[in-house]
């Protein structure tokens, strides 16, 4: 039983078939005794449940063998002090606070753009996790197909996506999107964490990207010690700090991109869980998403082009680079 | 020398005025040249300094990419969000080889050099229609390599005889501000030309002037594709045989 003065529901994540794009991952936070902590679990088995619905022909346990791949594909990618456990079937819903995670599918009609969500009960002392419930929106049409199914979402790519943010990461904007009637439809992505899903039918995402692993091994420290490094720096324009442009990092040597935001008042940004190596770096505004899928409005700074640093930035193991300044200009 | 390393452009004028005095002085000399052409004393050490220049190395061309949305394949085409091609562009270096002949013609050497080459990455095709850019970062480029020479005959005037040279060796490169480094490997083959201007007569110590152009292979090191890179580099400067 968890103490009622404990409990804190935090958040509800979503991942949304018609949306946004941006680039990078960010971390859950909340402010204990003055100071910001990461949400994130304890060391340790996460326990879960699936509930004993079926829906669109997918059988529970079909359901629960999707899901079972997709906790295996955090496990096998990146190595984290985490792990997952199935408990087997529950009658219970996602979203009731129950002490038990929970995964399975809701009835949300009026959630008519989210495919899926995840929700927290947090320990308002420490930050850690203590249950996540994770539903699938019945409105839609889903799929575990191995090889998907026209017009379906696929369940295994969305549990991955649902997953992260379950472990602690919000959402990346390493991605490209166009505007598709009333929304965005995604053209691509580099991380599972995009708040844009890709079309119905797609499969391609059930595999995690270089952004997902740097940002959930720098979220529960996970890198073998020394084997990683950071990038901060600062972004600016006439002078001042821009709040929320994002950066995306790209190793020249590897190719992958990882990304953060300047979330700084005088636009500071860190980007950590870097391989060394020599990186390019790229920044450009949130302005073709919907920026409540990262920050809450208002603040956020999007009237400036893309700009690349002047300089190849090197990321040493163990240790972040001197300050990067990078200037961009108004549109 | 580029005009950001003074340090090395110091060396490197160094060693020209000290070449440029030293060839003053010996050719005032003017050493009668043996009978059979000039060579070097088998097991006697030769010391020699040179100014040399190497080429520019393609390092690669990578782009950044993201997954294109489709559907039917879970390994769908990708999208470039822009395209990057890098170069470490050509710079001078200073040389110092100590060789031990082993025969009147043929002699193994040791050679180190040092040089700054500026990695340049040029970026283009973004995504967002960014314009294109470059950017840089001074690299500080050590070279160990071991040479195999041959001599021919001589050429010409009694004095010159050309060479033959092969070797291999080991390169380490230090990124901007000693952050990181990375290392490799590299091979050579070229041929030159020794003018003696004093000695060479197997009986007393020499003094010349080595010109030297080879072709460079490295693998390793800074690079950002796969395979060997290859480079021309050349170099001018004076020995020592004792």
């Amino acid at each position: 039983m968890i103490p009622g003065w404990r409990r804190w529901l935090v958040a509800v994540l979503c991942v949304a078939p018609l949306a946004t794009p941006a680039h990078a991952y960010l971390k859950f936070g909340v402010e204990v005794g003055g100071r910001v902590v990461p949400v994130r679990w304890a060391p340790g088995p996460i326990r879960y449940f699936v509930t004993e619905r079926e829906f669109s022909g997918i059988t529970p346990q079909a359901f629960s063998d999707a899901i079972g791949r997709a906790t295996a594909t955090w496990s096998r990618t990146a190595v984290l002090p985490v792990s997952f456990s199935a408990q087997g079937l529950t009658r219970s819903q996602p979203f009731e606070t129950d002490g038990r995670s929970t995964f399975g599918f809701l009835d949300r009609p009026d959630d008519e753009r989210i495919l899926g969500a995840t929700t927290f009960l947090l320990d308002a002392t420490t930050g850690q996790i203590l249950e996540s419930d994770i539903y699938f929106n019945t409105r839609f049409r889903w799929s575990t197909a191995s090889s998907g199914e026209p017009g379906a979402s696929d369940l295994e790519s969305v549990a991955l996506h649902e997953l992260g943010h379950l472990l602690g990461l919000g959402h990346s904007a390493i991605g490209e999107t166009e505007v598709s009637g009333a929304g965005r439809r995604v053209i691509s992505s580099g991380s599972i964490m995009f708040p844009i899903a890709m079309p119905a039918g797609s499969v391609s995402d059930r595999v995690l990207q270089a952004d997902d692993i740097a940002g959930v091994q720098e979220l529960y420290d996970a890198a073998p010690a020394g084997s990683v490094g950071s990038i901060q720096g600062r972004v600016t324009k006439n002078g001042g700090g821009v709040y929320g442009a994002h950066v995306v990092a790209f190793h020249l040597d590897t190719g992958v991109l990882v990304g953060g935001y300047a979330l700084g008042d005088d636009g500071t940004f860190v980007i950590g869980g870097l391989l060394p190596g020599p990186y390019v770096l790229r920044v450009e505004p949130l302005d073709d998403a919907d920026v409540e899928s990262f920050f809450a409005p208002g603040r956020v700074d999007i009237n400036f082009s893309v700009t690349y640093a002047p300089k190849v930035v090197v990321v040493q193991a163990g240790g972040s680079t001197a300050a990067v300044g990078i200037e961009v200009r108004p549109r | 020398m580029t005009a950001e390393c003074p340090g090395l452009r110091i060396a490197a004028c160094t060693v020209w005025v000290a070449l440029a005095l030293l060839v003053t002085r010996a050719a005032s000399a003017q050493p009668p040249p043996g009978p059979s052409g000039p060579a070097f004393r088998p097991w006697r050490p030769v010391v020699s300094v040179a100014g040399a220049w190497t080429g520019a190395q393609h390092l690669g061309r990578v782009s950044a990419e993201t997954r294109r949305a489709a559907v039917g394949t879970a390994t769908p085409p990708a999208f470039t969000l822009f395209t990057t091609e890098s170069t470490l562009g050509g710079a001078p270096a200073v040389e110092v080889a100590l060789a031990l002949p082993l025969t009147t013609r043929w002699a193994v050497a040791v050679r180190g050099g040092v040089s700054t080459p500026t990695l340049t990455t040029a970026i283009s095709a973004d995504a967002e229609a960014a314009p294109d850019v470059a950017v840089t970062e001074e690299v500080s480029d050590y070279t160990v390599d071991v040479s195999v020479t041959y001599q021919l005959a001589r050429l010409g005037g009694r004095r010159a005889r050309p060479f033959l040279v092969a070797g291999g060796g080991y390169v380490r490169q230090l990124h901007e501000d000693n952050v990181l480094v990375e290392t490799g490997r590299s091979w050579h083959g070229g041929a030159g030309l020794r003018w003696w201007l004093r000695g060479g007569d197997r009986g007393a110590s020499a003094v010349g002037v080595v010109g030297e152009a080879r072709w460079v292979w490295r693998t390793g090191g800074i690079a950002f594709t796969d395979g060997a890179r290859s480079q021309p580099a050349a170099s001018i400067g004076l020995f020592v045989g004792f």
